[in-house]
C-alpha cells in the first residue's frame, strides 16, 4: 500500500489531469443543462410572441362563429325541449 | 469406455472451478432479487440468467462464450461491446419519457446537472485508489468508465464502458445495474441524513400545464444544443429525444408504440442477457472488480448527496422552496429515484405527492450522464 501523497500524485498526474477533467466534465454538464434549463424557461414567452402570429388549435380565442353556433345550438334545444327554467 | 471417459472430462461437472460456482450463485441471487424482492426485475433476471449461462464451462475448442469468435453469445454480445444497445434504449426511454415536469418547471433541471457529480468525484476516487495500492492500477480511461456508475444509468455505463475500457466492460454494467435495483436501499438513509425534518415537509407548486408546441419543440431544441456543445453524446441523446419527439408529435404514435414496447423489450433482453454472460469467472471475479463494485457504490452516494445538497443551496435563492429530497432523484435510475423521493416524502407527510416534481430532475439526470459521458468520451477519446 503506497501513501496518500502518492495516491494523490496517481490523480494529478494522469495525462489528461484527473482533477483537470472532472472541473472541466462538471462545468461542462452544468454549462449544457443551464442553456437547456434557460431555453426552456424562455420558451412559454417566444411562443407567446408566435402565436400571437400565427396563432395555434390551443390558443385561439373563441370567434363569433363559435359563439354563433352555441347561440343556434340553445335556441334550437330550447325550441324542441323546452326550457329548463 | 474411453469415449465415455472423454465425454465425462468435457461436462461441465468436471470442468466447474470455485469462481464459476460463485459467479453461478451470484446469477442465482440475482434472480431472486427479481422474482422475490422484485428489485428491478426486467434488468437482474436477464442478467442473472445471462451469469449462469456465461459461467458454465465448456470445451474450448467449442466456441460457445461470449469472448469466442463466431458463438452466437459473441453475437448477442457484439451490440453489447459496440454501444449498439444502449441508444437503442435510450429510443425506447425517450419515447415513454413525458418531460412536461420538466418543462413546467426548468429550474429542476440544475438538480440533474448537479447529481453528476458523482461521476467526476469517483473517476478522481478510481484514479486514488489506483495509486493506493500496490498491485492494482486504473488509467484514467478506466477511472472515467468506473465514474459514470454515479450517472445511475445502466445503457450510458456500458456505452462508456464500451468505448474507454472494453475491459471492465462486464463489471461495470453488473455494477450499474445492481446499484440502480438497490435505490430504494441506498438512496433513504443518505436522502435523510442530509435533509430536516422540515425540509422534507416542503409542498412545491403544482406544475404548470405544458402545450403541445413546447412538448414538440423540446426535443429537437435540447438535442440541437446539448449535441452542439457535446457532439460525443449525440448518439444516445439523438435517440433519447427522438424517441420523445415520436411521442410527443402524435403523428407517429405506430412507432412511439413500438420504441417504448416491443423495441426496448427485446433490447432489454438481450443487453440484460449477453452482459450477464460476459460475467466468466476468469474475467469477472479479480480485484478490479470487486473495486469497481465500493466505488460505484461511492459514486452513487455522492450523486445523491450532490443532488440533495444542491436543492438545499438552490432554496438559499428561492422563493418558491424546492423540497430537498427531489435533488436526489437527479441520479437518474427513471423513476426508481423519483420513486424513492415519492416515498421518503411520504413518510413524513403522506399528502404530500413529490413524484411529478421529482420526475424532473429524474429526466434532467438521464440528459446530465448521458452529456457526463459525451464529454469523458470527447476528452479521453485520443
Amino acid at each position: 500500500m503506497n501513501s496518500v501523497a502518492e495516491a494523490w500524485q496517481a490523480v494529478v498526474t494522469s495525462e489528461p489531469n484527473g482533477v483537470a477533467v472532472s472541473i472541466a466534465g462538471m462545468l461542462i454538464v452544468f454549462v449544457s443543462l443551464v442553456a437547456i434549463s434557460a431555453f426552456i424557461a424562455a420558451l412559454p414567452r417566444v411562443l407567446e410572441l408566435i402565436s400571437k402570429i400565427f396563432p395555434d388549435s390551443e390558443t385561439k380565442a373563441v370567434t363569433d362563429h363559435d359563439r354563433v353556433a352555441v347561440a343556434i345550438a340553445a335556441a334550437l334545444y330550447r325550441e324542441k325541449y323546452g326550457s329548463s327554467n | 469406455m474411453d469415449i465415455l471417459l472423454q465425454f465425462i472430462e468435457t461436462t461441465g461437472f468436471a470442468q466447474m472451478t470455485w469462481g464459476n460456482a460463485i459467479m453461478i450463485i451470484i446469477g442465482i441471487i440475482f434472480i431472486s432479487l427479481a422474482v422475490i424482492k422484485d428489485y428491478e426485475p426486467l434488468l437482474l433476471l436477464p442478467i442473472g440468467f445471462g451469469a449462469v449461462v456465461g459461467n458454465i464451462p465448456f470445451v474450448a475448442n467449442m466456441a460457445l462464450g461470449v469472448y469466442d469468435d463466431g458463438s452466437v453469445l459473441n453475437y448477442i454480445y457484439f451490440g453489447v461491446r459496440q454501444g449498439v444497445f444502449p441508444p437503442l434504449i435510450f429510443l425506447g426511454i425517450g419515447a415513454m419519457t413525458d418531460f412536461s415536469t420538466m418543462l413546467s418547471n426548468p429550474k429542476l433541471i440544475l438538480l440533474g446537472a448537479a447529481a453528476q457529480i458523482g461521476i467526476f468525484l469517483t473517476l478522481m476516487g478510481a484514479l486514488f485508489l489506483g495509486g493506493l495500492l500496490d498491485n492494482l492500477s486504473f488509467g484514467i480511461r478506466e477511472a472515467a468508465a468506473i465514474g459514470i456508475i454515479g450517472g445511475a444509468d445502466g445503457p450510458t455505463s456500458i456505452f462508456l464502458a464500451s468505448k474507454l475500457a472494453p475491459d471492465l466492460l462486464g463489471a461495470i454494467a453488473i455494477a450499474a445495474y445492481s446499484y440502480m435495483a438497490l435505490v430504494p436501499v441506498i438512496q433513504p438513509p443518505i436522502m435523510k441524513l442530509l435533509t430536516t425534518k422540515q425540509e422534507r415537509l416542503i409542498r412545491m407548486k403544482a406544475p404548470r400545464e405544458v402545450g403541445k408546441r413546447e412538448k414538440v419543440i423540446f426535443p429537437i431544441a435540447a438535442f440541437l444544443i446539448s449535441a452542439l456543445v457535446v457532439p460525443g453524446a449525440l448518439t444516445l441523446l439523438g435517440m433519447l429525444f427522438l424517441g420523445n419527439l415520436l411521442k410527443e408529435s402524435c403523428v407517429t404514435e405506430r412507432l412511439a408504440q413500438t420504441a417504448r414496447t416491443s423495441m426496448i423489450d427485446i433490447v432489454t433482453i438481450l443487453l440484460g442477457f449477453s452482459v450477464g454472460a460476459s460475467t466468466q469467472a476468469s474475467n469477472f471475479l479479480t480485484g478490479k472488480s470487486l473495486c469497481i463494485f465500493g466505488l460505484g457504490a461511492t459514486a452513487f452516494c455522492i450523486a445523491t448527496a450532490g443532488g440533495v445538497l444542491f436543492a438545499k443551496f438552490m432554496n438559499l435563492f428561492l422563493k418558491d422552496k424546492i423540497n430537498p429530497l427531489v435533488g436526489a432523484a437527479g441520479v437518474s435510475a427513471v423513476p426508481d429515484s423519483a420513486r424513492v423521493v415519492q416515498m421518503v416524502g411520504q413518510q413524513e407527510d403522506p399528502d404530500n405527492f413529490l413524484l411529478m416534481h421529482a420526475m424532473a430532475p429524474n429526466v434532467a439526470g438521464v440528459i446530465g450522464s448521458a452529456i457526463a459521458a459525451g464529454i469523458l468520451w470527447s476528452i479521453l477519446v485520443s
